[in-house]
């Protein structure tokens, strides 16, 4: 698998290269915004894991235009923020999973097979905020815009809040992984279509942007 | 020259009385400053500007109906309008309605050098009025022409000086006074002017620096208290892997709180007390505990004691299981407070007897039965282990209607 780095520490490049080179081949990276632009549209990586926070505009500038040259393109998002409007404006833009720096070179190297075969990439704390935002504890929690989780799905997003992974969260609720990893697609689709202001207005009515 | 169209429509923005002079001078493309000084004079030579003005009000329209769009001020217009005007004064010096030529002739010099400098006015443009509204006197002393305006403005308040000392002695002496007093404080008032727009400028600008100033060092005295003094003791604990990813980890999250205003404004919130209690356990056992928070709310009897439990499953997590990473998910709702806490550890048989026998679990469930609440513990060997803690969250008006 062909993957493109994108991180403004050279540092932080190198380790990540070191961690996943064994089992990847990490074909390009970037330090910049325009560069990181530049550099996947020449090189077309399988998938590409960009930093949320860039001089020059950020991961979100990143994948939004290369998704308007390139709409195959897969990104994972990986930051050392955990704020939600990191979370909002990645996803939004169309990155297919969000995962903390803090994480294991194993798992990265999982979530990046994950999204690269399409499936998405949800760690505990995005599914906290999913279910943050999508569970009523919003202060206008009636917009008909605002797709509801169906139950399952809500049961899906508790389990990985709690820190379980697809396969024992799959195990918990007797559904097959695939299942599980339908039900975390289809929430990330309804996170990316569901009414921008909305999500905005909640992040900022507490205070998170 | 005819103007275009005689009717009008007064101005709304930027009017000293109805806005008449304004519409006139927006109208026929002649400077307002031009059209003020004119009725200001006129007014003084029998009333005539007053006159004119009350005309000008009835004649036009009322502003916002545009007749047509404003003509930019042309020169050769404002001169014509000045020229009227000289040749409508001398008409009623003739016709008599004349204060007298000492007191007329040093006001005539006076207001026509306050209309000469407002017209080379740097913006006598309307947008650029709007553009800057709060530098008042940067309008008027600073930009293009600046010098000349000074010297003319100079200039014409001496004539006009020169006029009243003249006239001293044949006219009465109260009146050439208050010209006098006048002219001497428009003419300080436009030598001294730019001195006191600089001083302005510069104390405003200086004030900016120094919130800079302080902000920087705001950052700079945080930075040195916690990111710094890490630093310092990861390069000098260099040898301890353990200790160092401690540190590492507690500045982390710190950093983060600091940035990104994690930590709310006080502890007495459910998320509040859970991160302040894992922080603890952190600091203490050397694990690494993620929270996931799902809504929030004011910490009550009962969400202390299922945070107290959690502590106690979290410190189990971090003693017994064997593993560094620990997993604690809250969730908080209008009526209860959840926990889960959970590792990957080694696990433990639920079903078989404690060999401690410390009651852990038992403390655990007993404190939660006391509030009304229940802990259950999964586990079995070799798969980990989670605590799910739950009890109602009574609101204090609840409490007391209830009994």
């Amino acid at each position: 698998m062909r993957i493109f780095l994108v991180d403004d520490h050279a540092l932080f490049r190198a380790g990540v290269k070191a961690e996943i080179g064994m089992a990847l081949d990490v074909v390009g990276e970037a330090g910049a915004v325009d560069d990181a632009i530049a550099g996947i549209l020449a090189t077309r990586p399988d998938v590409t894991v960009v930093d949320v926070h860039l001089p020059g505009g950020g991961g979100k500038t990143i994948i939004e235009h290369v998704i308007a040259e390139w709409p195959d393109a897969v990104f994972l998002a990986l930051s050392v923020s955990d704020s939600a409007e990191d979370v909002v404006a990645v996803i939004r833009a169309g990155a297919r999973g969000y995962v903390t720096k803090t994480i294991g070179a194993e798992q990265l190297i999982d979530a990046i097979s994950r999204v690269h075969s399409g499936d998405a990439v949800f760690s505990p704390r995005l599914a906290g905020f999913v279910l943050d935002a999508f569970s009523g504890n919003l202060p206008t929690a009636s917009d008909p815009e605002l797709d509801q989780l169906t139950a399952r799905e809500q049961e899906v997003m508790r389990l990985i809040a709690r820190g379980y992974t697809y396969r024992e969260v799959a195990a918990q609720l007797h559904l097959s992984v695939k299942t599980v990893e339908t039900h975390v697609s289809a929430v990330l689709r309804k996170l990316q279509l569901s009414n921008r202001h909305e999500l905005t207005a909640w992040a900022n009515e507490r205070r998170l942007l | 020259m005819v103007a275009p169209s005689f009717s009008f429509s007064r101005r709304d923005e930027r009017r000293v009385l109805a806005g008449v002079a304004g519409g006139f001078a927006d109208q026929h493309g002649v400077d307002v400053a031009v059209v003020r000084a004119a009725l200001v004079v006129l007014s003084l030579a029998g009333g005539l500007g007053v006159v004119l003005y009350a005309v000008g009000h009835l004649l036009s329209a009322a502003p916002g109906s545009a007749v047509s769009p404003p003509h930019p001020a042309d020169q050769r217009r404002n001169v014509s309008v000045a020229a009227i005007t000289l040749g409508a004064l001398l008409i009623m010096r003739g016709a008599g309605l004349w204060l007298g030529d000492a007191a007329m002739a040093p006001i005539v010099v006076l207001v026509a050098g306050g209309a000469l400098l407002s017209v080379l006015r740097p913006n006598a443009l309307p947008q650029a009025w709007s553009a800057d509204p709060g530098s008042p006197i940067a309008d008027v002393v600073g930009g293009r022409h600046a010098r000349e305006r000074i010297i003319g403005g100079a200039a014409l308040i001496s004539i006009g000086l020169v006029l009243v000392g003249l006239n001293r002695g044949v006219s009465s002496s109260l009146r050439f006074g208050v010209f006098a007093t006048a002219s001497t404080i428009i003419g300080i008032a436009l030598l001294l002017g730019p001195w006191f727009a600089r001083v302005a400028q510069q104390a405003s600008s200086e004030r900016r620096q120094r919130i800079r100033l302080d902000e920087r060092e705001a950052m700079a005295a945080h930075l040195h208290d916690s990111v710094l003094q890490t630093l310092a003791l990861i390069q000098r604990s260099a040898d301890d892997p353990r200790r160092t990813i401690a540190l590492a980890r507690r500045q982390e999250s710190e950093l983060r709180e600091w940035l990104y205003g994690t930590a709310t404004a006080s502890d007495a919130t459910v998320v509040a007390a859970i991160r302040t209690m894992v922080r603890e356990v952190e600091d203490l056992y050397d694990v690494r505990i993620d929270v996931v928070a799902v809504g929030d709310g004011a910490l009550t009897n009962e969400s202390v004691a299922v945070i107290a439990a959690a502590r106690e499953a979290c410190v189990n997590a971090a003693k017994h299981s064997g593993v560094d990473d620990v997993s604690v998910f809250v969730e908080t709702t209008v009526d209860t407070v959840e926990v889960f806490v959970r590792d990957r550890g080694c696990g433990f048989d639920t079903a078989a007897p404690r060999a401690e026998g410390r009651g852990i679990t038992q403390s655990i469930e007993a404190r939660l039965e006391r509030v009304g609440g229940r802990a259950e513990v999964e586990s079995s060997a070799g798969n980990g282990t989670e605590v799910h803690l739950t009890a109602p969250r009574r609101v204090a008006a609840h409490q007391d209607t209830s009994s």
